[in-house]
């Protein structure tokens, strides 16, 4: 399991007249779960190249940065350029596609060596099959362990609604995964009442 | 027990591919290596700010080579920022009208309404089942993601307007009460007709068929509500039959009869 999140009560804890020493504060409290993130969603060199760019934004930020949670602000960061990146290699493989070749997404390789079993292979599948936001938000809660408010910090929008994306997006998970998951148990009030609608 | 929501939810936890981060820290350079690198490359902070190279207490030879490090890891960053930063660019170009009307899709599939609003210019013209005004889209964008519907494009084509480019495309589409009784997506002849110009959305247009999916589940799922829930039909519907209001607080309670009448289905199958 992911360690504990420790996002928002870090900032404060942290400042600093000296930004080496600020910057040097956050690199060491947060490199690792920016990298894990980011490892979560590219294969593993794309990781360590895109959290570097992210520290190298935060470094050239210093001078005005003072978000109350530093982790949600970075996790922002870091999904920012794995769009872009996604963006360019989607151009890449339509043109390689253009010219009669067959185009590999770069996102397969991280999969291949890091998901230890067939089902979480399945699983992942199933995952990469929803739509991008949903994706997004259903990483953020259960790989990443953020809390509704922090969610809402790295998408752009209010904790409610990144609750109710949340909770959308876990219908359309179980709903996706059905196949696959064994059943879940009847509730009691449904066995009372018996028979289809 | 658990629902199927809980199970689908740990087997996403038990998939983590990076479930310790500390796993990583192997390739996690002293911050003191990275600034010195992020320095040299970004060098828009004040020389107040910056230090001196720390003590590191390493040989001479050891510090050659961790300069020469530096400097391929200096070259790589200045590479990639400057290819980052024309990929973003170029982006912005080329996303094309086709992109605009997928990205307004995945807001609607998301049921995210202040988005899929937000992707439409002022006083755009607006026709989706009932709504005309971005307000409305919004709020029936949150009542089409509480009952869980999904849109699939099939086929998207583009063509020139007046006033900007017409992208027209067929979809398929399902939503929790189908998926519930095993209907797959249904491409039922429905379309939807934008004209985007600029990026945004100047108009929408949603040629609704009801000829298959209402009868398999619209007309299953409400008289289901009346025999379970006769009191809720006046806040979920304005009349009789057919049509559903789509304030918040009604959205929540069609989320909510949704969810038991999945529920039920699911334990009864």
């Amino acid at each position: 399991m992911a360690g504990p999140y420790r996002g928002r009560e870090t900032w404060r804890g942290l400042m600093d007249p000296n930004a080496n020493e600020r910057f040097t504060r956050l690199y060491t409290a947060h490199y690792l779960a920016v990298l894990a993130y980011c490892a979560r969603r590219v294969n593993r060199s794309e990781a360590e190249d895109i959290t570097n760019e992210v520290f190298a934004v935060l470094w050239r930020k210093m001078d005005r940065f003072d978000p109350e949670s530093p982790l949600p602000w970075l996790y922002r960061v870091a999904l920012g350029l794995i769009k872009n990146r996604r963006r360019a290699t989607r151009r890449t493989v339509a043109l390689v596609s253009k010219l009669g070749a067959v185009g590999k997404r770069t996102e397969d390789a991280v999969d291949v060596v890091v998901v230890r079993r067939e089902r979480d292979r399945e699983v992942v599948d199933v995952l990469e099959r929803l739509s991008a936001p949903d994706q997004e938000v259903l990483r953020l809660s259960i790989w990443e362990e953020l809390p509704a408010a922090d969610i809402g910090l790295v998408l752009g929008c209010s904790t409610s609604a990144a609750e109710q994306r949340l909770h959308r997006a876990k219908k359309r998970l179980a709903w996706k995964l059905s196949p696959i998951l064994p059943r879940s148990s009847p509730s009691p009030k449904s066995l009372e009442e018996g028979g289809r609608p | 027990m658990n629902s199927s929501v809980d199970i689908a939810v740990e087997a996403m936890r038990q998939s983590n591919p990076v479930p310790d981060p500390a796993s990583l820290a192997d390739v996690m350079m002293r911050p003191e290596v990275f600034l010195t690198t992020t320095k040299e490359t970004t060098p828009a902070m004040s020389t107040t700010q910056q230090t001196t190279h720390p003590p590191t207490g390493e040989t001479p030879h050891r510090r050659r080579n961790l300069t020469a490090l530096v400097a391929a890891f200096a070259v790589v960053l200045v590479v990639g920022a400057i290819v980052a930063l024309l990929a973003a660019a170029q982006t912005q170009e080329s996303a094309t009208p086709t992109d605009v009307t997928q990205a307004f899709i995945d807001a609607r599939n998301a049921g995210d309404g202040e988005s899929a609003s937000a992707m439409l210019s002022e006083g755009a013209k607006i026709d989706d089942t009932g709504a005309n005004t971005k307000v409305a889209l919004a709020s029936k964008t949150e009542w089409f993601g509480a009952v869980g519907w999904e849109w699939t494009i099939v086929d998207c084509e583009e063509s020139p307007a007046l006033a900007g480019t017409q992208v027209h495309c067929t979809y398929a589409h399902d939503n929790a009460w189908s998926r519930a009784v095993g209907l797959d997506q249904v491409n039922d002849g429905g379309t939807f007709t934008f004209v985007v110009a600029d990026g945004t959305i100047n108009s929408f247009f949603h040629d609704w068929q009801q000829t298959t999916f209402s009868p398999a589940v619209w007309e299953v799922f409400i008289p289901w509500v009346r025999d379970n829930h006769a009191d809720q039909i006046p806040v979920i519907l304005s009349d009789e039959c057919c049509t559903a209001i789509t304030t918040a607080e009604a959205n929540a309670v069609w989320q909510e009869l949704t969810e038991e009448y999945v529920a039920e289905i699911e334990a009864n199958s």
